[in-house]
Parts: structure tokens; C-alpha cells; sequence
């Protein structure tokens, strides 16, 4: 018996193995599947986000209390530049628009 | 680097030949489903952005891994109930437990098997770990050695005498059921 032609034989009886799974285990493995991929996409942009956010939302607060006349004007505690940040992910990329617009409307 | 479709193609490709492997070593197709699953959530939360070429391996390597974790779980309960079982021998009530060896010793149960994939399972599990491993990403997943010397971790020398072992085993054992 060659190798080859044996290995042959013993291929095509695993794949009719594999070919004769029920349509049950054939289903629990799809959802297996989908929820490694989602879970594992969720993960990955949550992460840096609130990653991001917490580092962002330290800094903030470092920075006010220590120099509290560092930043623009911001209504009310720090707590709610917190909450104001979890809100609107993008609001701290927009720090320097928000302050250049404050300054417009001093001027304009 | 591999994109999400593509992992959730090769994952598709492979979950159910992966599922035949696990479930030829634990023969028990809810502990099967948990490794692969387990296998196929490891992939992608660690090697998600590596090239598609490597996930192979690396897929296998996760679940070699996780069939040997539960390998020795396994043994590790057995010899715990066999201690336990030797304590309670003298107790008529105590519990039977499950023998601890996995492998069906009957010697007439291979010259029974009246179709040659019994047979050729049947061998496979008989097969020391090493070897089955050997022998299944070669020769039924196709990956080359060095592939598979890195999915069991060992030195593709090593693949190559695992993969012979086996081969010649293999064909003994199921000889007669060969057409």
C-alpha cells in the first residue's frame, strides 16, 4: 500500500466524516463563529475609545485643577466635562474650534 | 494583513474539520464545540490583523493547545476519582466512576467495524497525541511541515517521524478495511 494513495483513501473518508455533521452542529458552529467575530470587533473599538476618553478626561481635569485659567470656559464641574466627553467623543478634538468661535464672538 | 471577511471565510473553512479533530479526541461533541468556538475567539482576538497565510496555523496551534489543556484536565479528574474510588471501595453505595483511559481496548471492536472510516477513527484515536496531530493537519488539513511544526510547536524533523509513526500505524490497523 503507497503512501499516497493511502493518504487519498483516508482524506476522502475524513471529509465524508466531515460532510456527514448534523445540521445542528453545523449551526452552533456558525454562531460560534459570528460571536467570535462581533465580539471580538466590539472589543476592539471599545477599547481604545474609552481608552482614549478616560486618558482624555484625566488630562482635562489635571490640567483644570492645577491651572484652572488653562482652558476655555467650561460651564459647570469637572464631573460634567466627564459626562460632556462620554457624550461626544469628538468634543475634545473640537477644544480649539470651540475657543476660536468664543473669541469670534467677542470680535464679530 | 487578513481582512474581517476574509477571517470569517477561513474561520467557515475550517470550524467543522476542526470540530471533527476535537471531537475525536474528547468524544463528547459539547466539549468539542466549546474548544473550537474557544480556538476560533482566540484567533481573532490575537492574530486577527496578522497575514491570512498564517492563520492556519495558528488556528491549529490554538486547538492542539486547547485538546492538550483538556487532556490533562481530564486525566487530572480521573486520578482524583480513581483516589476517591479507592477509598470508597469497601462502600456498596459509593459511585461507579468512568474508567480513565479513553481508548477502547476491546481488541475485537477494530475487526468488527464493518466501514473502513470507523476503522480509520478508530486507529486515530488509538494513536498517541503527537502522532494524530501529525497525522490530521497533514494529511487531512494539508498544511506542509513547516506549517505544521508550527501549529504542534516542535521541530519539522519531529513532524516528519510523528507523521511516519503514524502512517505506519494507521495502515495496519485499518489494512484490512483498505480496499
Amino acid at each position: 500500500m503507497k503512501d499516497r494513495e493511502f493518504e487519498d483513501w483516508a482524506r476522502a473518508r475524513l471529509e465524508e466524516h466531515e460532510a456527514a455533521l448534523s445540521a445542528e452542529i453545523r449551526r452552533r458552529l456558525r454562531l460560534g463563529r459570528e460571536v467570535a467575530l462581533e465580539s471580538s470587533t466590539r472589543l476592539r473599538w471599545r477599547l481604545p475609545m474609552v481608552a482614549g476618553l478616560a486618558t482624555a478626561a484625566l488630562l482635562l481635569l489635571a490640567v483644570g485643577l492645577w491651572w484652572p485659567h488653562s482652558l476655555p470656559t467650561v460651564p459647570g464641574e469637572p464631573e460634567d466635562l466627564v459626562l460632556l466627553i462620554e457624550d461626544d467623543p469628538e468634543f475634545i478634538a473640537d477644544l480649539e474650534f470651540y475657543e476660536w468661535l468664543e473669541s469670534q464672538d467677542g470680535t464679530g | 494583513m487578513g481582512t474581517d471577511a476574509e477571517l470569517g471565510a477561513f474561520l467557515e473553512q475550517v470550524e467543522r474539520r476542526a470540530f471533527r479533530m476535537a471531537e475525536l479526541v474528547t468524544r463528547n461533541p459539547e466539549d468539542a464545540l466549546e474548544i473550537v468556538q474557544d480556538a476560533m475567539m482566540k484567533l481573532v482576538e490575537r492574530y486577527r490583523d496578522h497575514d491570512s497565510s498564517e492563520w492556519p496555523p495558528l488556528f491549529y496551534r490554538i486547538l492542539t493547545h486547547r485538546l492538550r489543556d483538556w487532556q490533562r484536565r481530564r486525566r487530572l479528574r480521573f486520578r482524583w476519582l480513581s483516589v476517591w474510588s479507592d477509598r470508597r471501595e469497601d462502600d456498596p453505595d459509593g459511585a461507579d466512576p468512568e474508567p480513565p483511559d479513553p481508548v477502547d481496548s476491546d481488541p475485537t471492536r477494530l475487526l468488527q467495524a464493518r466501514e473502513g472510516l470507523e476503522a480509520l477513527l478508530e486507529a486515530l484515536r488509538r494513536l498517541p497525541d503527537r502522532q494524530r496531530e501529525a497525522f490530521m493537519l497533514r494529511v487531512w488539513e494539508g498544511l506542509d511541515t513547516r506549517q505544521t511544526a508550527r501549529a504542534m510547536g516542535c521541530s519539522e524533523g519531529s513532524v516528519k517521524t510523528h507523521l511516519s509513526r503514524a502512517m505506519e500505524t494507521v495502515k495496519r490497523e485499518v489494512g484490512a478495511h483498505w480496499p
